[in-house]
C-alpha cells in the first residue's frame, strides 16, 4: 500500500483548456507513483472530457495507440478540435455500445474522475467491460473520488460549508441549491467509500496491486466539530477523500477444482 | 452406505427447515433478544412495519408478545400464505401483509408507521435500488419514528450465504464474484446469490443521505476462521481492520423532525441548531453558499 497524492482529485475542466491541461498533467503526475509502463502499448482512457490525458499518455509514456472514450464530446463542445496526435482516437458515447470499442483489447485501461459520476447501475457493467477488454495480465488505473471528498459531487462550488453532504441530508440539501437556483444535487456522487470500491473491482475479477489512498484536507478541528455525526465511519474512510488503484486482471483464472463444496470438506 | 449430503441439498434442506413455524419461533426469539432488545424499542400500541418480513415470522411474534396497534409485513417474496403450521387471518386485527416492491407500494400512507425493523434484507438489494427503498422508508415514518436496522456487509464472513456452497470461508472476499458465478454455475446450473458491495461505512452514508439520523450503531465483528480472516487481511492490506472485519451493522435510526420551511435552514447562525436534528449536538452545521 501506499499513501499520499494529491488531496483531492479535481474533475477536468473542460471549458478551460490550459486548466484542463494542467489537471491533466497532475492526473498523469499521479499515476506515474505506480510506475507503469505504458510505453508501446495499447491504452484507453474511459471519461476522456478534453483528451488532455489521452495526449499525456502518447507523449509522456510513449504508448502505441490511445482511444479515449467519453459520454460527451467535450473535445468539440469546448471550441476545440480533437487533439490532432497520430495514433489518439477519440469517441463519444456509451463505453458498452460505442461500436468502435467492442472488438478492441487493450494493454492499459486508465480512468480518473470519472467512475464515481456514474450511475449505480453502470459500475458493475462498466468494471466487467473494464475486465473483458484488458489482454491477460492488463492493467487498469484509476482514480475516484469517494463519498468522504469534501468536494462530493462538485457542492464546495454552490456552497461554503464544509463536507455539507456527511451533515445534511440530500432532500435537505437539494432543496437548498433549488431554492437558490443551482442545479447540483447531493446525489450526484456513488455513495461509496474507498473500501466499498475496492470491493466492487474484487468482484469484477481484478487482482488488487496497488492503493494510493488520498487524504481529505479537511481540518481536524472540523471533523472533531460535527464528530456527532461522522464517529460512525472508520476513520481510515472518513479520512479518504480519492484513491488512486492500480488492478490486473490476472494472466490465469483460478479453477473450479480450487474451491471445495461443504459436504467434501467434512 | 449412505452419501454424504451435497451443497445442493443443504441448502434445499435449510429452506424446508425455514418454513415451518417452530424455526420461525426460535428465529424470531432470537432475533429479539439478540437485536431489537438491546434498543428497547416501544411496540405497545405502535404501527410497525416489518420490511422484508418473508414467511412473517416475526411479525406474528411481535403481534403474539407485545400488542401493537397493527403490525404490517412487506415482502417483494410473499411467504406468509404458505402453510408453515399457522393462519395469519387469524390474526387479521392486528397484522397485514403486503406483497410488492416498497417503492411501488401506494396503500402505506406516508407518515403512518411508527417502527420500522428491518432484519437481513438491505444487503440483497442493489445500490440505486436501496437508495430509493431507503427513501421510501423514511417517507413512511412518522416524524420522531425509529427504523431498527441489522444488515450483513461485504466482508461478512459468509457472504449471500456462500457458506452453503463453499467450504471456504470468506470465500468472496477471496475469489471474485464472477469467479464464484462459473463454479456455482458449473455445480448447479445458476450464479451465486447477490450480495450488493457496499461495506459498513457506505451503508451509514446511505441511511445518512436517505435523511435518518444515527442514534446509534454498532459493528458485529467476523469471528469464524481466524486463519483464513488473516489470508483476507493479509490480500486487503488497504482496507481498516474495522471496516474489513465487519460482518453486520445493527444500527437504530431516527426520523428526524424537519424544518417548517426552507428559510429556516437560510436564517440561522452557527449557534443555532441544525435542522433535521433529533437531538442537540454541541456543534450545528449551517448551510450557507459562496456568495453570502
Amino acid at each position: 500500500m501506499m499513501e499520499g497524492g494529491p488531496a483531492e482529485i479535481e474533475a477536468s475542466p473542460v471549458d478551460d483548456p490550459k486548466r484542463s491541461a494542467a489537471v491533466a498533467r497532475a492526473l498523469w503526475d499521479n499515476f506515474s507513483q505506480l510506475k507503469v509502463d505504458f510505453a508501446g502499448r495499447r491504452v484507453l482512457d474511459f471519461g476522456c472530457k478534453a483528451g488532455d490525458f489521452c495526449r499525456c499518455a502518447l507523449t509522456e509514456g510513449r504508448a502505441r495507440t490511445v482511444h479515449g472514450v467519453d459520454g460527451e464530446p467535450h473535445w468539440e463542445s469546448a471550441g476545440r478540435d480533437r487533439p490532432e496526435l497520430e495514433n489518439v482516437s477519440l469517441f463519444a458515447g456509451d463505453l458498452l455500445i460505442v461500436p468502435e470499442l467492442q472488438n478492441e483489447h487493450y494493454d492499459i485501461i486508465t480512468s480518473t474522475g470519472s467512475l464515481f459520476l456514474l450511475r449505480p447501475e453502470q459500475v458493475e457493467p462498466v468494471l466487467a467491460w473494464f475486465f473483458d477488454h484488458l489482454v491477460p495480465g492488463g492493467q487498469l488505473l484509476v482514480t475516484t473520488r469517494t463519498i468522504f471528498s469534501y468536494q462530493n459531487g462538485d457542492l464546495h462550488r454552490d456552497l461554503h460549508t464544509p463536507i455539507p453532504h456527511l451533515l445534511f441530508s440530500a432532500a435537505i440539501l437539494d432543496d437548498y441549491l433549488a431554492s437558490r437556483g443551482s442545479a447540483a444535487t447531493a446525489r450526484a456522487l456513488l455513495p461509496y467509500c474507498a473500501a466499498t470500491w475496492l470491493m466492487l473491482f474484487h468482484d469484477a475479477g481484478f487482482d488488487i496491486r496497488h492503493v494510493l489512498r488520498h487524504e481529505s484536507d479537511i481540518p481536524d478541528e472540523i471533523l472533531e466539530r460535527f464528530m456527532d455525526k461522522l464517529s460512525w465511519y472508520d476513520r481510515r474512510e472518513l479520512r479518504t477523500s480519492a484513491i488512486t488503484v492500480l488492478l490486473q486482471r490476472a494472466s490465469e483464472a483460478p479453477q473450479i477444482s480450487d474451491l471445495a463444496q461443504p459436504a467434501e470438506a467434512e | 452406505m449412505q452419501a454424504a449430503a451435497t451443497a445442493p441439498d443443504r441448502a434445499q434442506q435449510h429452506e424446508i427447515e425455514k418454513s415451518r413455524l417452530e424455526w420461525g419461533r426460535k428465529q424470531s426469539d432470537g432475533l429479539w433478544t439478540n437485536f431489537c432488545a438491546q434498543y428497547e424499542p416501544i411496540i405497545r400500541n405502535q404501527t410497525v412495519l416489518d420490511f422484508g418480513c418473508s414467511w412473517g415470522y416475526f411479525c406474528k411474534y411481535l403481534v403474539d408478545r407485545f400488542s401493537p396497534r397493527r403490525v404490517i409485513g412487506v415482502d417483494i417474496s410473499p411467504g406468509w400464505d404458505g402453510d408453515h403450521g399457522w393462519n395469519w387471518h387469524e390474526h387479521a386485527d392486528k397484522l397485514s401483509f403486503v406483497a410488492g416492491d416498497i417503492t411501488e407500494i401506494d396503500n402505506i400512507p406516508p407518515g403512518s408507521i411508527d417502527l420500522i425493523i428491518a432484519i437481513s434484507v438491505f444487503q440483497y438489494i442493489a445500490p440505486d435500488k436501496l437508495e430509493t427503498t431507503l427513501e421510501r422508508l423514511y417517507s413512511l415514518l412518522r416524524p420522531g419514528g425509529e427504523m431498527l436496522v441489522r444488515t450483513r456487509v461485504v466482508t461478512s464472513y459468509i457472504g449471500a450465504d456462500l457458506h452453503q456452497q463453499f467450504a471456504l470461508p470468506y470465500v468472496h472476499l477471496l475469489y471474485p464474484r464472477r469467479f464464484l458465478n462459473k463454479v456455482a454455475e458449473a455445480r448447479r446450473g445458476g450464479p451465486v446469490r447477490y450480495l450488493n458491495s457496499l461495506s459498513a461505512s457506505s451503508y451509514l452514508f446511505l441511511f445518512h443521505r436517505a435523511g435518518f439520523e444515527i442514534a446509534d450503531a454498532n459493528r458485529r465483528m467476523n469471528r469464524a476462521a481466524p486463519e483464513i480472516l488473516q489470508q483476507v487481511r493479509e490480500k486487503y492490506p488497504f482496507i481498516s481492520e474495522e471496516e474489513l472485519s465487519c460482518a453486520e451493522i445493527d444500527a437504530r435510526l431516527l426520523r428526524p423532525y424537519e424544518p417548517d420551511e426552507l428559510d429556516t435552514i437560510t436564517s440561522m447562525t452557527r449557534t443555532r441548531v441544525a435542522p433535521g436534528s433529533a437531538s442537540r449536538p454541541a456543534a450545528a452545521p449551517v448551510l450557507d453558499d459562496p456568495s453570502e
